[in-house]
This record gives structure tokens, sequence and C-alpha cells, in this order.
């Protein structure tokens, strides 16, 4: 039950950070610097869990396929040596992010800043590298 | 370098540009080629060459406000305006305009949830608004109704309804512009107009009741360009109790008429949901024998089809009933449409599908415990949002296609053939043969797909896809049959298709936006509806 399970992290994240309405989650503006501190790692997690999980998440994906659509093509492409999922990488800086997620890759599109600032990245990359650490020697 | 608007000096564009800076914050203001990159259609055939369609600039306002500030400035330069809600409409455009150098309206920032009532049925969202975020609002809130989804999760309600798209559960709530229930827009002249019941000040039933007094225009905003909508209203499908699922067979070819009338009974009577046809020999396409005959020039010969069928010992048609509704009424209905199919085509056999209460356990919605191969996406069936589908997209993504056909076995038949033999120049899969399946995505119509992939690194697969886009559209408006969506650069072929009486319902959208829109900055192009000052 991915999406209600995705739901529900959502609750529990809204708890402890207040949405912003009509901004990207967390950026006062496109070109705001990051800020330091849990809140980014939490923040990261939300932009994350809102615009890629669905996508690269760990999660089942739809009709019996064993995983989401993006996490099955890098899981192949890797064959083994990194994970598909990008919430299990150690490799990705919030410079990589920022490559992929502005200027897209094979079937994936571009995401504008309206819709993922650059300090959303930022937090993201931040969140990536925690959860990394906490979930290290997992394959998928 | 910034693409320019046509007949707009760049002087002119930089002044724009600065006042909406002033209007709507700098940060908010996007015009280098980094920040535009995203505005750019990923999935266009027509990528990097000199047609593409690229936006000037693009702003993000934050409130209907702001929305109109942008409208009086673009009027004051005379610069197009092209809005996009969510700007993840693929395969019909994404967030590219119609019009190069138009500055692009991007409405993700007005993302709230306005209203929502689970005792009358209905939400009031803006536009940047996604699935996601509305299906996350009512489970969080722990509301009793559903959302109809398009397949990805990731569009806007607002934006997917005014691009007359689908969904998958019951008829009427899968038309989602047929769904909507009232909507406010900012006209080109930047004032605010709200239709149905939003027009009258205090209002109650702006959801409930969508036509107010007087004609009601809200149609109009459907893949047209007379505003930005800025609110729109739903009605939303209370949370059946329970989901049933069965399948039907029929033996031979001819019997598939029968049994799309008798479906046709089902669905229009609302005793069931979506109804996904397939045909179980598209499972035999890998044999080169049987993909000649499926390909067949002129069509595959109905005795040679039901011979295949019997001697792979597999039925000719197979429909999925879906049912919604207290489990007695969903066991009832279903019992009622295995006796009247089956009692009526000779050799149509039915088999149980699962049939469970809602909402779905995780286990039920990986959709693994159906006792036979099943179409049906079941995310989509419990009207849950996802990014699943993603899996069906390849190479740099696809363009689509979706003729309007009525919804008999013939019409089937015929347009299996007439397209099949038209396309059969263009070195592409073959979207159309004799075991193509109808698509029952709007509510009294069939659809049948052609989306060839686009490839970014190919110029000359997407030249020949865009060829294959226009041959398709020009062949099947020929046999009566009409694209329901487009991208931007089909918009003209397929709004030119819709000729009866000379254009009269073309020159009557021009006559309107000509009236409404005498400056043309909405949404030049948009649906085929080009403004006087952009007419040749």
């Amino acid at each position: 039950m991915k999406a209600i399970a995705y739901g529900a992290t959502a609750l529990a994240l809204a708890i402890i950070i207040p949405a912003v309405s009509g901004q990207p989650w967390g950026a006062k503006a496109a070109s705001a610097p990051a800020a330091k501190g849990p809140s980014v790692a939490q923040r990261g997690h939300m932009v994350f869990e809102r615009n890629c999980a669905p996508c690269h998440g760990t999660g089942p994906g739809i009709d019996g396929s064993p995983t989401l659509p993006a996490t099955a093509i890098l899981a192949q492409r890797y064959e083994g040596q990194m994970p598909g999922a990008l919430e299990l990488r150690t490799d990705l800086t919030a410079d990589v992010l920022r490559l992929f997620v502005r200027q897209g890759a094979g079937g994936m599109p571009m995401f504008r800043k309206a819709e993922i600032s650059d300090a959303d990245i930022d937090a993201m990359a931040v969140w990536i590298a925690q959860n990394a650490k906490k979930n290290a020697g997992r394959k998928r | 370098m910034a693409v320019l608007p046509p007949n707009v000096s760049a002087a002119d564009f930089d002044k724009a540009l600065t006042e909406l800076r002033a209007a709507i914050g700098a940060d908010w203001v996007f015009s280098s080629d980094d920040d535009l990159g995203p505005y750019r259609d990923s999935f266009s055939p027509i990528w990097d060459t000199e047609e593409e369609r690229r936006a000037g600039a693009a702003v993000a306002p934050a409130d209907v406000e702001q929305v109109q500030a942008i409208v009086r400035i673009a009027n004051r330069y005379l610069i197009p305006l092209f809005p996009i809600s969510t700007g993840k409409n693929f395969g019909y455009g994404g967030p590219s305009p119609n019009v190069s150098g138009s500055i692009v309206v991007d409405l993700k920032r007005m993302n709230r949830v306005l209203e929502i009532d689970d005792k009358r049925h209905f939400a009031l969202v803006e536009p940047g608004v996604s699935y996601f975020d509305l299906y996350r609002h009512i489970q969080e809130r722990g509301l009793k109704v559903w959302l109809d989804v398009p397949d990805p999760g990731w569009g806007s309600p607002l934006g997917n309804a005014l691009d007359r798209g689908v969904g998958y559960t019951m008829g009427y709530y899968r038309d989602h512009i047929g769904a909507s229930c009232g909507l406010e827009a900012v006209l080109p002249n930047g004032e605010v107009m709200r239709t149905g019941m939003g027009a009258l000040p205090d209002s109650k039933t702006w959801q409930e009741y969508r036509h107010g007094f007087g004609p009601d225009p809200a149609g109009l905003f459907a893949q047209g360009n007379f505003g930005i909508v800025t609110k729109m209203g739903f009605r939303l499908y209370p949370q059946p109790e329970h989901y049933r699922t069965g399948m039907i067979t029929v033996a031979k070819r001819r019997d598939y008429i029968a049994l799309v009338e008798h479906v046709n009974y089902l669905s229009d009577a609302m005793i069931v949901g979506e109804a996904v046809y397939s045909n179980p020999l598209a499972a035999l396409l890998a044999k080169p024998d049987f993909m000649a005959l499926a390909t067949k020039q002129g069509g595959a010969p109905e005795s040679e089809m039901d011979a295949a069928a019997a001697a792979a010992g597999l039925p000719s048609w197979q429909v999925e009933l879906q049912f919604y509704g207290p489990e007695a009424a969903c066991a009832a209905n279903w019992a009622y449409a295995k006796d009247r199919i089956l009692s009526a085509i000779p050799g149509a056999k039915a088999v149980d599908g699962e049939a469970f209460p809602l909402p779905a356990t995780p286990e039920q919605l990986l959709n693994t415990g159906q006792p036979y191969k099943t179409h049906i996406r079941r995310n989509g069936a419990l009207g849950i949002p996802s990014l699943g589908i993603w899996k069906i997209v390849r190479d740099s993504g696809h363009v689509g296609f979706f003729p309007v056909l009525p919804r008999s076995g013939e019409a089937v038949y015929e347009m299996q053939r007439v397209m099949c033999d038209a396309l059969r120049e263009f070195p592409l899969p073959p979207f159309f043969s004799a075991v193509t399946a109808p698509l029952y995505w709007p509510q009294f119509a069939f659809q049948m797909v052609f989306a060839p992939s686009v490839k970014k690194e190919d110029p000359d697969h997407n030249a020949m896809v865009d060829r294959s886009m226009r041959k398709a559209i020009e062949v099947a408006a020929k046999h009566g049959w009409g694209d329901y969506r487009a991208a931007p650069i089909y918009q003209d072929a397929v709004s030119a298709s819709y000729s009866f009486g000379d254009h009269a319902l073309r020159r009557f959208h021009e006559q309107m936006k000509d009236a409404i829109d005498p400056n043309g900055i909405i949404a030049p192009g948009r649906g085929g509806i080009w403004p006087k000052r952009f007419r040749k």
C-alpha cells in the first residue's frame, strides 16, 4: 500500500514541518540557501517523498511490478553495483541531484524551480546522505 | 538566449520582465536558459529543431492577484501567455507553449485545497494541487471520498480536466471535465469571473449546481484560451464499501459485437465501472505467422482469426468488469451481468475475480491476487494516484493520438483495419491490428491508442514519428474519427479536422476569442484557436 504509506509519512512530517502554502517545501525563494540542522534533512525527506519516491523509491511497483519504474531501470543499469533506489545511494550530492532534476534523463522529465527549488534539492541531498548511511548494505 | 514572441522587441520584452519582477517578486520570474530548460517538452518529437516551441520566460504567481497583474502587463506589451498547472501534460506538450517566446504562467505555487466536503462530495482546488496532494489531503483527514485519477499522479486535477483527461472508476467520474463543477478564471482583461453558482455572491452551492443561470461558459476553458483558470470544483465519488471484479470471455470473433452491446448496457445503466477489454490472442503476436495474420492488408479474415484462437485454445475476446458499492449489490450486479451475457452468447464464459471491502489492503493493492491475467490497473481502479505507469515510458517519452470511435464491435474492427493499413508504412510497433482492444475511458465512447515513442538523440526517428502522427490524424478524420486531445504541435491539424459547416465551430471560437481577448495574449493557438493578429 505504497500510496497510503506515503500519505502516512507525509502526515508525520507535516506535524514537524508546517506547510508553506504557495511555495516549494521550505523554500523562501528559489535562490535561498539551505538552512543547517536536522530540519533540513526532514524537509529533504518530504521533498523526496512527494516528488521522487513515487518513481525512484523503495516501494513496490504497480500491478505486480516488484519495484517502481525508475528504480527498476536503474537497478538494471547498475547490475548490482549500486542500488536502484535513490534513497539508498551514497553518491548523490546536491550538484548531481540538481543536474538530473533540472535536465531530466531518458523518460524522466525536467523539474522546474517552481516545483523543486534549489534549496529543496540541497535538502534532499542531506536527507539521502543520512538515509543511505542508515541503510548501508541494502541492495534494492 | 531568450526566445522572443512574434512582433515583440527585445527591449519591450525586457521591460515586461522588469514589471513582472516588481509584480510577483524577482525570484519567481525565470528567463535564463538554465531556468527555462524544464519548460521544454521533454517528450517532443521536434526536440532541438527550429520548430520546437520554447518559452521566452516563465512566471510563477502565488495568488489570483498576481495572475491578474501578469495578464495586465502582458496586455501592455502584447506578449502571449501560456498557463500551466503542474506542467505534467506529457505526451500532449508538457509545459511548452503553442507560440515560441510566450511567457509560461506556471501555477504550481497556487497549490491550496480550498474546500473539500465528504458529506456533499466535492472539492475546490487551485491549479497547482496535484492528484498526490489531493489524495494525501483526503487521507490525512480520513475523508470518505474518492478521486478519479489519471495514470500519473503528479498531474493537476484542474489541469487534467482542462485538457479533458480521463480516469478509471465509474463513468461519470472518469470524465474529469464532466465531473467538474464551477470554475474561476482570470479573463484576458484581468477581471476575475466565476461560472455557475459561483457567479452569485455568497452562493452556497458553487460545487453542487454547475449551471447557475444563463449560458455556462465553463466548457470554453477546456482546451481553450479564454482565460487563466485559478480555481475549479469537482464532484467526488463517495467512497464505495466494496469492490468486485469478474471476467467474461467469448469464443468467436463475431461474438464480440454482442458482448460490446451488453457491456454498453451495463455501463450506461451504471452497473459497472470501467470495462476493460483485451484480446487474449495478443499473446500470439510474437509468432511471425500470427503477426502477419493480425496485421494483414485489408484486415484479418474472421475465419482465420477463429481458427487461430481455436488452435491456441484461447477465447477470441475478453472483458473485465468492475463493480463498486455495497457488497450485496456488487455480488448481485456481477450475477446479473454473468446471467445476461452468458444466456445471450453461446460459448461465453465467466470467471469470478477478486472481491474485497474497501479501502483495499496493501496486498490487494499489489494486484497479484486475480485468478487470471488482469489488464486492470488496480491503483487507478481504486482512485489512488501513483507513478507506476511510468514503466510503459520508452526512449525519451512518446506522443499520443487517441481517436474516439463508437462503442460497437463493428467500429472496433473497422478502426483496427483502417489504421493498421494507413500506418503500415512507418517502422513502428503495430498499435493497430486485429487484436487491438478499445479503451473505455470516456463514459459513452471508445478510444484507441497510437503513442509512438520519441528519441531525443534520433531526429530522423522523431521526424518519422511526426509524419505518422499527422497521417493518423488525417486518415482517422476521413473516417469520422477525431482525436480528443493533442500536443500544441498537432492542435491545428486536429482542430482542422472538426470542419463541419466550413469550419463553423472554429470560426465561432475565433469570433469569441477576438471579442474576449482582442490583444490575443492568452495561449494563442491553443485548441487551434488563433486570435486575429496571429491568423494568416
